[in-house]
């Protein structure tokens, strides 16, 4: 065997000890080595980049990773640093000095007037360790980095999180569009969604939910918008919304039959 | 040993007590996720065996003193029903089920890249709905699924079987009545991808050529066990697939 051989199908499904290629291949992350042979680790999708050979999960652990953008929830205030849960095998810490701009008297502020235990934050991975400590900023994020009011918090699993988002942010735009709500998606797999309608807001949701579920299917973007386009049409039936969202397409214009 | 009279467990035909060739395994149901709060679960119906076993973490472990600084932690609970067994069985911890725990974790812990989550547990749990001889094997089964499903880095699946002596030939799979009326049971389970052994437990007697039969037959049956966990595992993202494209 001169040049290698690869035993598998590009984006093939793979489980844990599925012998994928053998040869002079380099072993990205779901797999593992053996010899000259490569084998996967995982449950997942295969994906082989010239001499990179990978398995995107379709389950599993966040493992964090310095410049992501997580959404966390505050689990406790200490003296100096909030600790957050962001759905990693370790808990995260955010010191005050990464929380604000301005300078804050630790010993004269209340630190559960900027965060309080149970309040939702968008903020930035500043470093991770060798002893697993994360260490979080909200220094720079959008709105301060939070807190987030309002809205819903759902979870997918993190290796989604691309797809969710789609190509050049494809996906999570027309969700966005067609459901007027405002979503913010952390690379953890916590997606926060907010809507004035609350029914709007539920199907954006449903929307990502499916997107998570069905993340290993070809033409995913077109079902999706075909998901919410029938979906508002029933909406707009019971008069919850009164006119469908413009969407690039030629739509049919719809009577203004609803009732606000 | 309180066998009831008459009671063959192999007959004129070869056939046993449930009608089941010597060679035989037990019809083997698996699914998998199906717990919405576990990380990664599994269901298996191995014969009239019935089991839940399901998988939390990497999370953190507590108390503090249990974690270790270059991998992570497994834990495994083996716990069977009061409603498992004929005889209601009083719920907790006993001998057995804390025996049973420790080698079903010394059975999945060499296939875990353990090694990639520091500081933190992988909690197992595997509930005995119903049992009938084999709960083990059933156990360890169903919780490498798990383990897959909850997506934590695995060498390779772990498959498990048991062959044993009954009427004085040796026999693949045995159920409840061979369990209680043969003369021994060999419970062994494999990393099949390098026929690598973790688990191998004997009870009762047996000749050192006959050991190395019911391993042998143990090792081919669990060979078709993971075969069954392969496509249980696939068969779960191929269902979203199929029904995806019955609607185009």
């Amino acid at each position: 065997m001169k040049k290698g051989s690869i035993f598998v199908k590009p984006r093939e499904l793979v489980v844990p000890g599925t012998l994928l290629v053998q040869g002079p291949f380099k072993n990205g992350r779901g797999t593992f080595r053996e010899g000259n042979r490569i084998y996967s680790t995982v449950v997942g999708l295969v994906e082989i980049r010239g001499d990179l050979v990978r398995v995107i999960p379709l389950e599993g652990p966040y493992m964090p990773e310095v410049g992501d953008n997580v959404l966390g929830k505050i689990v406790d205030v200490r003296f100096s640093n909030w600790v957050v849960d962001i759905g990693a095998p370790y808990e995260a810490s955010l010191r005050v000095q990464d929380a604000t701009e301005e300078r804050i008297d630790i010993m004269k502020t209340d630190l559960r007037r900027i965060f309080d235990i149970g309040d939702v934050i968008y903020a930035k991975i500043k470093a991770y360790n060798e002893v697993n400590q994360i260490d979080l900023t909200t220094r720079g994020m959008p709105f301060k980095g939070g807190p987030l009011r309002g809205g819903q918090l759902v979870t997918i699993t993190p290796s989604k999180v691309p797809r969710v988002i789609g190509k050049g942010g494809s996906m999570i735009n027309m969700i966005k569009k067609l459901t007027n709500t405002r979503i913010i998606v952390g690379q953890n797999g916590w997606v926060w969604v907010s809507g004035r309608n609350g029914e709007l807001e539920r199907l954006a949701i449903e929307a990502i939910l499916k997107v998570d579920r069905e993340s290993h299917t070809q033409g995913l973007t077109d079902r999706v918008k075909e998901f919410l386009l029938e979906k508002l049409r029933e909406l707009k039936e019971r008069g919850v919304i009164t006119e469908l969202p413009k969407i690039d397409e030629g739509k049919e214009g719809g009577g203004n039959d609803g009732k606000t | 040993m309180g066998r009831p009279e008459g009671l063959k467990l192999i007959d004129e035909n070869g056939k046993r007590v449930d009608g089941r060739k010597k060679y035989e395994l037990r019809k083997i149901d698996m699914e998998v996720g199906i717990l919405k709060n576990a990380d990664g679960s599994a269901y298996v119906e191995w014969g009239k065996n019935k089991i839940l076993a399901a998988v939390y973490g990497p999370r953190e472990i507590h108390p503090k003193h249990l974690q270790r600084p270059d991998m992570a932690v497994l834990r495994v609970r083996y716990n069977m029903a009061p409603f498992s067994v004929e005889e209601r069985k009083k719920p907790g911890p006993d001998r057995r089920s804390v025996e049973i725990s420790k080698v079903i974790r010394g059975a999945l812990e060499p296939a875990l890249l353990l090694e990639m989550f520091p500081r933190t547990v992988i909690d197992v749990f595997i509930e005995v709905l119903q049992a009938d001889a084999g709960t083990r094997v059933a156990g360890i089964t169903a919780a490498s699924l798990a383990l897959a499903d909850a997506g934590i880095p695995m060498r390779d699946l772990v498959a498990a079987c048991a062959a044993g002596k009954i009427d004085g030939e040796i026999v693949l799979d045995l159920n409840k009545d061979e369990d209680n009326y043969g003369e021994a049971d060999v419970p062994v389970a494999i990393m099949p991808l390098k026929n690598d052994i973790t688990l191998l437990q004997m009870d009762g007697y047996l000749t050192r050529d006959e050991l190395l039969e019911a391993v042998k037959l143990a090792i081919k049956g669990a060979k078709a066990v993971y075969q069954k966990q392969r496509e249980a595992l696939k068969e779960k993202y191929l269902q979203i697939a199929q029904e995806v494209a019955g609607n185009e």
